[in-house]
Order: C-alpha cells, then sequence, then structure tokens
C-alpha cells in the first residue's frame, strides 16, 4: 500500500487534479481546502505521510499549517505546492525544526516530478 | 594775442597780420606751429585747452613734449630726413596719431600737417582736431556690440537674428556649432538655406515679421547618424515694427529621451507592481490547466493499470477509443492546451522578474566570463534550438580583456545579456535569414563605467520599432515566441536596478547593436530596495 498523502488548496480543481495522479500512482490520498481544516483531520487521527501544502489559503496561511501538523504529527513529511512567489515564508519556515522543504511552483506541467518526491519522503520516513 | 607766437624768434612775421591772427586764434581746432628744427612758434588758444600748456610754456621748445614716448623718440629724425630727402610721412596727408597734455595723459587726436614757407616763418603747421568724444564714442558702440555679442554666445541656444526678409544680420556661438557655418559666411544669407531641417521658410519668416506675431515649432526632429535629434524654434518679432526678428533654437532631445524614458519606466513599475500580486491568482489555474491536460494525456493514451481495469470492467476497447480519439483529434486540443498554458505561465515569470529584481545582491563580476556563461547558456536553450541553431552564429568577442571586475547582480546582467543574444538570433532566421550570420561582443573600459556592446548583422529595425523596444509587451516575435517582456526586464535591470544605460543603434538591414553601460561600483537600487534616491 503507498503513502497517504493529504492534499491542502483552496484551489478545488487543484487538488482534484494531484489527488487523480498521485492514485494513479498507487497513493492514498485525503484533500483539504484550507489550513484549519487540514489541522482538524490531523487532530481527528488522520494518519498522514506527507502532505502538499499551498502557502496562500484563507484563514490561517499553509507555512502556519506545516507547524501545527507537524506539531500534533511529527511523523509527517510535507512538500510545498505554491503560486506565490515570495520566498520568506519558506526561509521563517526553514528556521524551525521542520527545516527546509521541497518547494513546486505552480503550475506544475509535470506532476510526476512531485510524485517522485512523496515516494521518496515517505520511504525515507 | 602775444601768447601765441614766439615773438622772440622774429621781428616781424606773417602772424602780425590781424586777419591771419584771428582766423588762427579762432579756428576750433588746436593750431600748433613749428619750426624746421621742431621748436614750437604758434600755439593757438585751441591748442592750450586740449594740451593744458600756456602759450608761455610752450613757446620755443621742442614740439616731442606734446606728444607720448613712442611718437617723440623718432621726431627729429623724421624733420631731418624730410629736410634731407624730401620724403613725407605726414605732411600734407594727416592722420590719427596720439597726443600728451602737461599732466602726462593722452588723448586721440587728427593731425594735419601742412608746409609753410613764409618770411618770419618757415616750417610746419599743424591742426589738431581732438578725437576724444568721437572714440569715446566708437568705444563705447564697440562695447555695445561686444556685449550684444557676448549674451548671445553666452546662451547655449542657437540664436540667428534676421531682417525682415529673413536674412542672417546676427549670429551666435551655438548658431555656429549647429551649422558649421561663422558669422561671415552666414550674414545676409536666408536663414531659411542654412537651417533646411527646420522647415521654416523665408515666408514663414516675413509672415511673422509682417504680422508681429511669435512662431513656435516644438521637437522638430533632426535626423543624424548619431540618431535622431530634437529641437525647439522659436521666432520673436522684433518690437520694433518690420524690423527682422530673432529666432531661437534648442536641443531639446534629451528632454524628450528622458520623457520618453519616464513614461516607460512609469509603465514597468506598474508591471512590476501588479506582476507580484497576479502571478498568484494566475498560477493557481494555471496549474489546474496543466495538471488537468496531463492527468486527461495519462487516463486517454497511458497504460495504467486503473485505466485497464475501468476500461475492462466497462467491457471497453481502448485501442478503439484511442483510434476515435485520435481521428477527432483529441491529443492535439489536448497538447494546445498545454502549450498556451506554459506560454502563460512564462508572461508570468517574466512579469515577476521586475517584483524579484528588487531584492538582489551585487557581487564583483568579471564581464568577460560572464559573457562566457551567457554564450554557453544561449547554446543550450531550448528557444533558441527552437528558431535558429545558436551555433551556426560567429561569435566575435571584441574590445579589452580587462581583468577588472565591474560590482552587478550576476544573474540579473546574465539574464540581460541571454536576452539579447536570443533576440539577436531569432531576428537572424527570420525570413530571409541572414547570410553568415554574426553576433559581435565586447567589453570597453570607460573609466568609472563600463560598456557592454552587443552588436548583430541581422534585419535591423525601423525608428517606430526601435523606439517602442523597451516597452512592456511590445514584441514583433510570432505568437508564441515573444512575451513583450525581455527587453523591458533588460532595461530595468539596466537603468533601474543598476542605475546604468541600455540604448540601441539601429536601422533597416544595417544590424543591430546594443550598448549597455554599468557603473563600475554599482549598488543595487529597485523599486522596492531600501536605497532610494
Amino acid at each position: 500500500m503507498g503513502p497517504l498523502v493529504l492534499i491542502v488548496d483552496d484551489e478545488l480543481s487543484i487538488c482534484d487534479n494531484l489527488a487523480a495522479f498521485l492514485e494513479d500512482e498507487g497513493m492514498r490520498t485525503e484533500v483539504a481546502h484550507s489550513g484549519e481544516e487540514a489541522v482538524q483531520r490531523v487532530t481527528d487521527g488522520l494518519a498522514v505521510d506527507v502532505c502538499v501544502m499551498d502557502l496562500r489559503l484563507p484563514g490561517i496561511n499553509g507555512a502556519q499549517a506545516i507547524l501545527e501538523i507537524h506539531e500534533r504529527e511529527p511523523r509527517a513529511r510535507f512538500i510545498v505546492h505554491t503560486g506565490s512567489t515570495s520566498d520568506k515564508v519558506l526561509a521563517e519556515l526553514a528556521r524551525t525544526d521542520v527545516g527546509r522543504l521541497p518547494v513546486f511552483s505552480k503550475p506544475l506541467k509535470d506532476m510526476t516530478r512531485i510524485s517522485e518526491t512523496v515516494r521518496a519522503l515517505w520511504t525515507a520516513a | 594775442m602775444d601768447c601765441l607766437v614766439n615773438k622772440s624768434k622774429s621781428s616781424r612775421s606773417w602772424t602780425d597780420d590781424p586777419l591771419v591772427h584771428s582766423i588762427v586764434e579762432n579756428v576750433a581746432d588746436g593750431v600748433v606751429g613749428i619750426g624746421t628744427d621742431g621748436y614750437i612758434e604758434l600755439f593757438n588758444r585751441v591748442a592750450e585747452r586740449l594740451f593744458g600748456y600756456q602759450a608761455g610754456e610752450v613757446l620755443g621748445r621742442n614740439v616731442r613734449m606734446l606728444m607720448p614716448t613712442d611718437y617723440s623718440r623718432d621726431h627729429d629724425e623724421h624733420l631731418r630726413r624730410y629736410g634731407e630727402t624730401g620724403a613725407r610721412h605726414i605732411i600734407g596727408i594727416g592722420r590719427e596719431v596720439v597726443g600728451r597734455r602737461k599732466d602726462g595723459s593722452t588723448f586721440p587726436m587728427y593731425l594735419s600737417v601742412g608746409e609753410v614757407s613764409q618770411p618770419g616763418f618757415d616750417g610746419f603747421i599743424g591742426i589738431v582736431h581732438d578725437l576724444s568724444s568721437q572714440k569715446a564714442a566708437e568705444r563705447e558702440l564697440a562695447e555695445a556690440g561686444d556685449l550684444l555679442q557676448s549674451i548671445l554666445d553666452s546662451m547655449p541656444s542657437t540664436v540667428v537674428g534676421v531682417d525682415a526678409d529673413g536674412r542672417v544680420t546676427h549670429w551666435n556661438r551655438g548658431a555656429r556649432s549647429e551649422s558649421g557655418l561663422d558669422a561671415a559666411q552666414a550674414m545676409g544669407r536666408a536663414f531659411a538655406d542654412i537651417f533646411p531641417f527646420l522647415r521654416l521658410g523665408s515666408a514663414d519668416i516675413v509672415r511673422a515679421v509682417h504680422e508681429g506675431k511669435p512662431l513656435r515649432k516644438e521637437r522638430v526632429p533632426i535626423p543624424g547618424d548619431g540618431g535622431t535629434r530634437y529641437l525647439d524654434l522659436m521666432l520673436y518679432p522684433l518690437c520694433h515694427p518690420s524690423s527682422g526678428a530673432v529666432i531661437r533654437t534648442d536641443d531639446v532631445t534629451e528632454r524628450v529621451r528622458i520623457e520618453e524614458m519616464m513614461v516607460q519606466t512609469e509603465k514597468m513599475m506598474s508591471v512590476g507592481g501588479l506582476a507580484a500580486g497576479m502571478a498568484h491568482e494566475i498560477n493557481n489555474p494555471l496549474g489546474t490547466v496543466a495538471q488537468g491536460c496531463q492527468n486527461l494525456e495519462r487516463r486517454l493514451s497511458g497504460d495504467l493499470a486503473e485505466n485497464l481495469r475501468v476500461a475492462d470492467e466497462l467491457g471497453l476497447d481502448l485501442d478503439r477509443m484511442r483510434e476515435y480519439l485520435s481521428r477527432r483529434g483529441i491529443p492535439r486540443f489536448v497538447e494546445g492546451m498545454r502549450e498556451a498554458t506554459e506560454r502563460a505561465s512564462r508572461i508570468v515569470s517574466d512579469m515577476l522578474a521586475y517584483s524579484r529584481r528588487s531584492t538582489s545582491s551585487f557581487v564583483p563580476v568579471r564581464l568577460n566570463q560572464l559573457i562566457d556563461t551567457a554564450l554557453r547558456l544561449a547554446g543550450h536553450d531550448y528557444d533558441l534550438k527552437k528558431s535558429y541553431d545558436f551555433r551556426r552564429i560567429e561569435i566575435v568577442r571584441e574590445g579589452t580583456d580587462s581583468p577588472d571586475e565591474v560590482l552587478c547582480d550576476e544573474m540579473a546582467v546574465e539574464q540581460v545579456l541571454l536576452n539579447l543574444l536570443r533576440n539577436a538570433s531569432q531576428a537572424m532566421c527570420t525570413h530571409p535569414p541572414t547570410p553568415s550570420a554574426r553576433i559581435q561582443l565586447g567589453v570597453y573600459d570607460e573609466g568609472d563605467w563600463v560598456r557592454l556592446g552587443v552588436a548583430d548583422n541581422g534585419p535591423g529595425m525601423s525608428e517606430e520599432v526601435a523606439r517602442r523596444l523597451f516597452e512592456p509587451f511590445f514584441t514583433t516575435k510570432p505568437v508564441g515566441i515573444g512575451t513583450g517582456l525581455g527587453l523591458s526586464v533588460a532595461y530595468f535591470i539596466v537603468t533601474e536596478q543598476h542605475r546604468g544605460t541600455i540604448s540601441v543603434e539601429t536601422s533597416p538591414g544595417q544590424g543591430t547593436r546594443f550598448l549597455i553601460r554599468l557603473p563600475r561600483r554599482g549598488k543595487p537600487y529597485g523599486p522596492a530596495g531600501a536605497d532610494r534616491r
């Protein structure tokens, strides 16, 4: 059985497409449309292996959501998938014990790269 | 009357004649008589006033006392020579000389000398006409003229006075450098003939003078080797009616350029400001389309286990379905969508170059090494391969191989160079392709500045295109090839971020040369940077 991937994006069709692709790669996927929802799902016991997180979200931003999920589920690994350009948030994240995260910029031409990274992170963990 | 003549010399003289006496005493000019030996024998009242001597003080003394040293030195010699040879220097002719007063001061005078040989007087009579006030007036006039000329010359403008027919009457230094003619060559010629490029005909001038109305022409373009210059022209009829006009032209090229540049910069600033905000909003939907395309392709044509399972479940022959899709052109549509997404994403990332550039770091860079890198990148560039085989372009390196380093944002300048190389090679592949295509690159030392030249022998461009070259979203490339942002980003990087200059020299069929000047010790400066002017 493949890794459980939580996809967090307020853009529904981004979630759909990413989930479809990763499922085709034999992974299990869950989606959340806000940081709060993602944190709640993990709090409720979702055993996330890898979380693909958008940065710009309504409510708490992706970086904050990552920190909160990390607190609840230290086993979880993170991938950033963002359309924004500021790397200030990422630089701040890198200073926490979450560390430096793999980043994929939207639009992502080839999702193979993201699925390979998910698999690599999962295998390493 | 006793003061008039040196009585000691003669007992009876022609000057005793009351008429002669009266004439000599009452003429308006000074009269001085000397003997052949040069000693004064006659000195009238006006002479007394002019020289400040009483007759009694000069009679019987050498006339040299009335001359400044440089005249008096040779006077005896002149007299002696005249006595021997009869060679006339002044006698019967008269000329302008300088007189010396009793107080040692001098004054200009016109001296006419006549020879007199009468019983009781053998010598010369000099008529002294004071030129002081005339000379002063002349000097004043000349000074006024000099002052006027100096006023005209000190102005950086071209200032030309013309008469009512439009013919040159005054000519200043600016006019000389504008026309290449000096005042002597220009005087009297028609203004319209000297400056045909100003398109101000003699008829225009005559009419303006006649109507007493000023005339103004702004930004008259003057084509030249170094690019087009612009002149503002003003014609003011003189206050005195129908006496002519003064025409002034000013070179406003710099101002026109700066204004154009400001418009340009403003446009780009707005693009930069928009870009950051827009990027996120555009990238998300673009992501959906790009990822949707990939999923479509994989699920329609890929051999995924899930594809086979679902098809099997439905009893669907995948090969027949793909045959159908192919015959209906579906994969082509999907491919088109994907390419469009890539294009849009390229535009967004080019626009982002504006906002990203503000946080750059300057490091010492050897421009020649930077050129090497850019050339290497250009050789691998996908776009370049698509449009032109970069390796078939001859690369010529010029300029100095200066080891000096320039403080700049290495990545940014590299981006500028790559952009120029890409444009040059794309231009040279347009139909018909440039035979023996060549790009010349050079670094030139200019003291505190470094000049970087990138020149190609491609098709060049029209003035219209060259003028809009740095404008955001202006492109001459086919749809999908250029975003119209490459050169405006280059412009932004050079002028805003590096406080340098970038310019282009080109004309149709003559190739294109870009010149970039960078300050050697540049400091980062961007729209969002702390270091604002």
